[in-house]
């Protein structure tokens, strides 16, 4: 019996060592996006409080017809919660949603089976919804609320690397049916045909249940690119902002330009494509070579990462500055800010999974990704760095 | 203990001001844990959404952090949260000598329970002398790197080595049925 030592030491009440603090991590952004994540935790746990109450009604929060279910809705069924879960109007939903066919669960079955009930598939990404059962009420009731000791936990994934996130969105209590969500990024999507894994349910990081293996078909999906023009400056103040005081006079003084040069629109997310210095010029303009920070005393791969990160982070501050205020006019007449889109988390322009040999040339991809699916049809133009650019019609992917 | 007691009466009325008091107080140490975990599979913005996640959940939890406890308890999820986010990524740690080959009881009933399992581990790790102990939580609870180790206590590298080989030597008897003297 292998055991590894590292996890034999989950249980262990350690609270004597003080540790050295060097990380390249940011508080200041950690302490931002707990408060934003509380947030909007309370705010989602108040709705749900409001949706019990009216027995199964659900307020769909509207933000506009980009997203397509912002009325009050009637959920008769799991597959329903998981449209509403992905703004999915049920009339006319979006071509890379796929819904699938559930043998479901008769009253009294007691052998363990997951189902797929349905999948959104955005490229890198993947959304996809499981029915899962039987589950207890008790159970339930604790994966519904994240509590520690129980987690959906996928097993013996056919990808080689992924990341991966399940959660319960539903439960029906009388066919003790759950509803999972689940949630995969990775560049392999792009050419694979179909995911599998094996879902299981685990308490305390042990499986308390195997409830079979599910494979998810990867379609495909389409995409609105559009050339744009948007100049973005990274100056000796975007990056001071990411260090500790002392190491602020080390730079140099310095300012670099660069420019968005693409956008494109898919069902999941918007990405945007930034033309930049490589990280060799920026390095010399800025003077950051010098700076240690927090990988002070830590082996030549750390510090070399830490500096990797803070050109990123360098452009970052700029690349959010320029796309603030973008707003996307649809067919309909109406406009809705990218910033008032929902998401999961702080929101916000953030740097999607580049591949580095590009990334550290000055070619980097920005992303922002609502919380709910994007109807491409409806897109009509988009006016960012205060020119509106005309969308061109959607192409599938391959196209 | 004043200041977290304030914290955790503020986290169980359900005040925001108790989250932030929190991390005000453990941020740094949960920040290194995670860090720790997953620094060269994945990158800061990862590492700040799991440190984050674990104040998230301490705000969830808050019934279960009692006061003198709440490091332990921090460090503990931190752990468990970037472990996983690690292994959902197909990425290991890069320990030393990380798993142990326990003899599997041909009887079921032989096996340990996990409140015996965790008081052996507790008793093993207790049992090793101060410097040892010092050196095998900060590799295999904490994941610093043996030249981290070697560096933050004026020791060499095979040093760190030859005391992480004892305390697992330890803790593989301790868990060894029938061996509860902990001797090796």
């Amino acid at each position: 019996m292998k055991r590894e030592v590292f996890d034999l030491l989950d249980d262990y009440e350690e609270e004597r060592l003080d540790l050295e603090s060097a990380t390249p991590l940011s508080a200041r952004r950690i302490r931002g996006r707990t408060m934003s994540m509380l947030k909007r935790k309370e705010e989602r746990r108040r709705a749900q409080h409001h949706s019990r109450l009216l027995r199964g009604l659900l307020v769909a929060a509207a933000v506009g017809a980009l997203c397509c279910v912002t009325a009050l809705a009637v959920l008769s069924s799991l597959r329903e919660l998981a449209r509403a879960d992905m703004g999915i109007s049920p009339a006319a939903p979006v071509p890379e949603w796929s819904e699938y066919e559930t043998a479901g669960r008769e009253a009294g079955e007691t052998g363990p089976r997951a189902e797929l009930t349905a999948a959104l598939c955005a490229g890198e990404r993947l959304y996809a919804y499981l029915e899962a059962g039987p589950v207890s009420a008790d159970v339930a009731a604790a994966l519904a609320e994240n509590a520690a000791e129980y987690e959906w936990w996928p097993s013996e994934i056919t990808l080689s690397t992924c990341s991966i996130l399940l959660e319960q969105m539903g439960y029906d209590p009388e066919t003790r049916t759950a509803l999972v969500k689940v949630s995969l990024d990775s560049q392999e999507l792009e050419e694979a045909e179909e995911v599998g894994f094996t879902l299981q349910l685990r308490k305390d990081s042990r499986t308390e249940q195997t409830y079979g293996a599910v494979v998810i078909p990867i379609t495909e999906g389409q995409t609105i690119r559009c050339e744009v023009d948007v100049p973005v400056v990274n100056a000796t103040a975007d990056l001071a902002s990411n260090l500790h005081p002392e190491d602020i006079p080390l730079l140099s003084d310095y300012e670099l330009e660069a420019r968005l040069t693409r956008l494109s629109i898919a069902v999941g997310k918007l990405e945007v494509v930034l033309e930049a210095p490589d990280a060799a010029e920026w390095l010399a303009a800025s003077g950051a070579g010098q700076i240690q920070g927090n990988s002070r005393g830590l082996p030549p791969e750390i510090q070399e990462g830490f500096l990797r990160s803070l050109y990123l982070k360098s452009w970052s501050a700029g690349v959010n500055e320029a796309l603030e205020g973008m707003t996307l006019h649809l067919r309909d007449g109406t406009s809705v800010a990218v910033e008032d889109l929902p998401v999961d988390g702080a929101g916000g322009w953030s740097a999607a999974e580049n591949k580095p040999a590009l990334m550290y040339d000055g070619t980097v991809r920005y992303e922002f990704v609502p919380s709910q699916a994007l109807d491409l049809s409806t897109a009509r133009s988009v006016t960012v760095g205060g020119v509106e650019y005309a969308l061109p019609a959607a192409e599938w992917s391959g196209e | 203990m004043l200041r977290e007691m304030g914290i955790l009466r503020k986290l169980r009325a359900g005040d925001p001001a108790g989250l932030e008091g929190l991390m005000e107080v453990y941020l740094p140490y949960v920040s290194v844990i995670v860090w720790n975990i997953l620094r060269g599979a994945m990158t800061a913005e990862d590492g700040e959404e799991v440190v984050s996640d674990v104040f998230l959940a301490a705000w969830d939890q808050a019934a279960d952090l009692r006061p003198g406890h709440v490091k332990s308890w921090l460090g503990a999820v931190a752990r468990h949260k970037a472990r996983n986010k690690l292994r959902q990524a197909g990425k290991t740690l890069p320990l030393e000598e990380n798993v142990l080959e326990l003899p599997d009881p041909s009887d079921p009933a032989d096996r340990l329970t996990r409140a015996e399992e965790r008081e052996r581990v507790r008793r093993a790790v207790e049992a090793l002398p101060d410097g040892d102990r010092e050196i095998f939580l900060r590799h295999y609870y904490y994941a610093q790197t043996v030249r981290e180790i070697a560096a933050a206590m004026g020791l060499k590298e095979p040093t760190v080595k030859t005391r992480l080989r004892r305390g697992r030597e330890k803790l593989k008897a301790m868990l060894t049925k029938g061996e509860e003297t902990g001797e090796a």
